[in-house]
């Protein structure tokens, strides 16, 4: 369960600001932050009307920016972790082999 | 702003007025378009092949004394069997674009895809009996173990008799296509945060899939007697969709085949216009089938 913020045109945010609608939500829970502020997130019970007119009725989710750019920010995030999983499961190895060196 | 244009078929071409805004329809061929604005009612001032052999663009020539920045024009195209129409309001010399196609009606509004969070399925009315091949087009966001993109199975064990694509590896089971044991699937890799275009063919003794330009084949000579429905984003047997291992992925066009290589589902990711609930619309069947699970689907970025 992820906390979002909403602005007016139910855009999501990371960090809250005045006026913003906090929503508690499990939809991105496998979302990093910067892929979901490339959402807009209407809630249940909601309308947001588009500049076109339309209405569009909550609960509605759907990428304001090419989707190529949520994917990227996303694939981006998995890598780094990834990364950094590695260097730290590194990092344990090297002093748990020093302990050993000084132990044995 | 002066285009000139060669004709569908042949011809001299045609030359559009620098004063005139350009108005591109994009249809599927074989269609006829008008453009209507309260009494007047246009036809393509011009007919061209675009880049995609299917399609062709009609060309119409809206002269300035027809810019209206309050009434939209609307533009109808109709292959004598199915009607698509959208509205666009014209305003100056410029170039506008409309694409129409009839992949849903018009109470819908296709997007790109459909994508589930885990929580999101969808029940189909197809079995695993009748499926002899398809396409479909997805992405795999995060990897559920076990998780399938679609399938069913039969009673005693989760993929004997099974037709489905499974697209996480869990415990000895790989990604590919399972047709009637597991024994007999054929394996392809699926990475997460790639798009794939799939084809695949089924029968006993054959089974081939291209994933994406990458090729497998089985000769595996089961037989998917299972008569579960085929469910999307999961996989269905004893009488239960698998909740647990709904996966984390986009899923787009999906169309599956039967013996006689006839459609049997046709399925486009859309929302409902009325009231934005998000579903597949099958073409086949004619109705829209939503999310069975919990939640709500992702929707991709409206087709335009």
């Amino acid at each position: 369960m992820k906390t979002i913020y909403l602005d007016k045109d139910y855009m999501c945010h990371v960090n809250n600001s005045d006026g913003m609608l906090e929503i508690k939500t499990d939809i991105f829970d496998s979302f990093c932050d910067g892929a979901i502020e490339c959402y807009r997130f209407v809630p249940s019970g909601e309308k947001w009307q588009r500049l076109d007119g339309k209405i569009i009725h909550g609960q509605f989710i759907q990428p304001v920016t090419p989707v190529t750019i949520p994917d990227a920010v996303q694939t981006q995030y998995n890598r780094d972790e990834a990364a950094y999983m590695e260097e730290l499961a590194a990092l344990i190895e090297e002093i748990y082999n020093e302990d050993m060196e000084v132990i044995g | 702003m002066s285009l000139t244009f060669n004709m569908v078929g042949g011809g001299g071409g045609g030359k559009l007025k620098d004063t005139d805004a350009v108005l591109v329809v994009t249809v599927p061929t074989g269609s006829t378009v008008t453009a209507t604005k309260g009494g007047t009612t246009l036809t393509p001032t011009i007919w061209v092949k675009a880049a995609d052999q299917a399609l062709d663009c009609a060309i119409f020539s809206i002269p300035a004394s027809q810019f209206d920045s309050t009434t939209p024009w609307t533009i109808t195209a109709t292959d004598g069997t199915n009607t698509a129409s959208k509205t666009i309001l014209i305003v100056s010399n410029k170039e506008y674009e409309v694409k129409l196609s009839y992949h849903v009606t018009s109470e819908y509004q296709e997007v790109e895809f459909l994508q589930s969070t885990g929580t999101q399925y969808i029940v189909t009315a197809v079995k695993p009996s009748d499926v002899r091949g398809g396409t479909f087009s997805f992405n795999k966001t995060a990897d559920v173990n076990y998780a399938f993109l679609w399938g069913a199975g039969s009673n005693s064990s989760n993929v004997e008799n099974a037709l489905g694509f499974r697209i996480s590896t869990g415990g000895n089971q790989q990604t590919g296509l399972y047709f009637g044991a597991v024994s007999g699937n054929t394996s392809v890799t699926v990475r997460t945060a790639t798009d794939y275009d799939v084809q695949f063919a089924c029968a006993s003794g054959s089974q081939a899939i291209d994933i994406s330009g990458v090729t497998a084949s089985s000769s595996y000579s089961g037989s998917p007697t299972s008569s579960y429905y085929i469910t999307l984003f999961t996989f269905h047997y004893a009488n239960t969709v698998k909740t647990a291992e709904i996966c984390k992925a986009k899923l787009g066009h999906i169309e599956f085949y039967n013996a006689n290589n006839s459609k049997i589902l046709d399925m486009y990711p859309c929302y409902r216009k009325s009231d934005s609930v998000a579903g597949m619309w099958d073409k086949v069947s004619k109705t829209f089938l939503t999310n069975a699970g919990t939640g709500t689907f992702v929707v991709g970025p409206d087709v335009n």
